[in-house]
């Protein structure tokens, strides 16, 4: 985790019994303490979440720059036609 | 460094051996050993492999239909006005070490354009997308000309327009 935390707030959540006993071999693996070993694993789960979720809702501007992109499209550039032609020669067409 | 004879292939399991792969990012090497084969078995996702003969895998990409909402169409401009766009989503892309250098992820890109491009004049697609998932990654997309939108930094989009010209002005109207 990154910036400094200044505050702590708790959440209260219930696992099975054999959950908990293998949440706690985890962490003592990894040297962690359970409470830092749930953390930054939702954490890292939480982000991936956001993440899909956001990339489904576009923005309207982003909306309106993809479909600008769509309607005039610049065709391939120089970097992506050089590697085709690579492509083409190492692999044949 | 001889070249070694590598070839485009439908990820296969049984010929193709994962374990040695190591492209240098664990997530990206566990995906390949662990994940892609069940996907693919479940029609998540294609898998092709830059292979040589003896089954070692040079690298890898995957490929995957995607959607995209859309609500703020004008009219008259050929998209519908409600519709989610039909997108094809490269999801992951990685080289192995002993390949890297040598122009692999340039090629597996081009392999998947060129997927892409024969898929879409069967099932429409109006754009490939991806997902950078670091900084080198977006830069390497950059590059070839994907696109960025004003709002989201990490993903990228070439228009199937361009994918379809490159492909037909190098492998020719056939592909």
């Amino acid at each position: 985790m990154s910036a400094k935390v200044r505050s702590y707030r708790k959440i209260t959540i219930r696992q099975p019994a054999a959950l908990k006993r293998k949440i706690e071999q985890a962490a003592a693996k990894r040297g962690m303490t359970v409470t830092s070993f749930i953390n930054s694993v939702l954490e890292r789960v939480a982000d991936r979440t956001l993440e899909r979720v956001r990339r489904r809702q576009l923005t309207e501007r982003d909306q309106r720059a993809l479909l600008a992109l769509l309607s005039n499209p610049k065709g391939p550039n120089a970097a992506l036609l050089r590697a085709a032609q690579r492509y083409r020669e190492r692999y044949g067409g | 460094m001889a070249a070694e004879e590598l070839r485009f292939e439908r990820f296969d399991k049984r010929r193709h051996r994962r374990e040695p792969f190591d492209c240098g990012v664990p997530e990206l090497n566990d995906y390949l050993k662990t994940k892609l084969h069940q996907q693919m078995r479940r029609g998540v996702t294609a898998g092709y492999v830059l292979a040589a003969s003896d089954g070692r895998i040079a690298g890898y990409v995957t490929l995957s239909a995607g959607e995209l909402p859309i609500g703020v169409i004008p009219a008259g401009h050929g998209f519908p006005s409600v519709l989610p766009l039909p997108t094809t989503l490269i999801g992951r892309l990685a080289v192995d070490q002993r390949n890297q250098g040598q122009g692999r992820g340039g090629d597996l890109l081009v392999h998947a354009i060129r997927v892409a491009v024969r898929t879409a004049e069967q099932v429409a697609s109006a754009v490939i997308e991806v997902d950078a998932l670091s900084e080198p990654a977006r830069r390497f997309y950059a590059r070839y000309g994907f696109a960025r939108l004003p709002d989201e930094e990490r993903h990228l989009y070439l228009p199937m327009a361009d994918a379809k010209l490159l492909v037909e002005k190098v492998f020719g109207p056939g592909h």
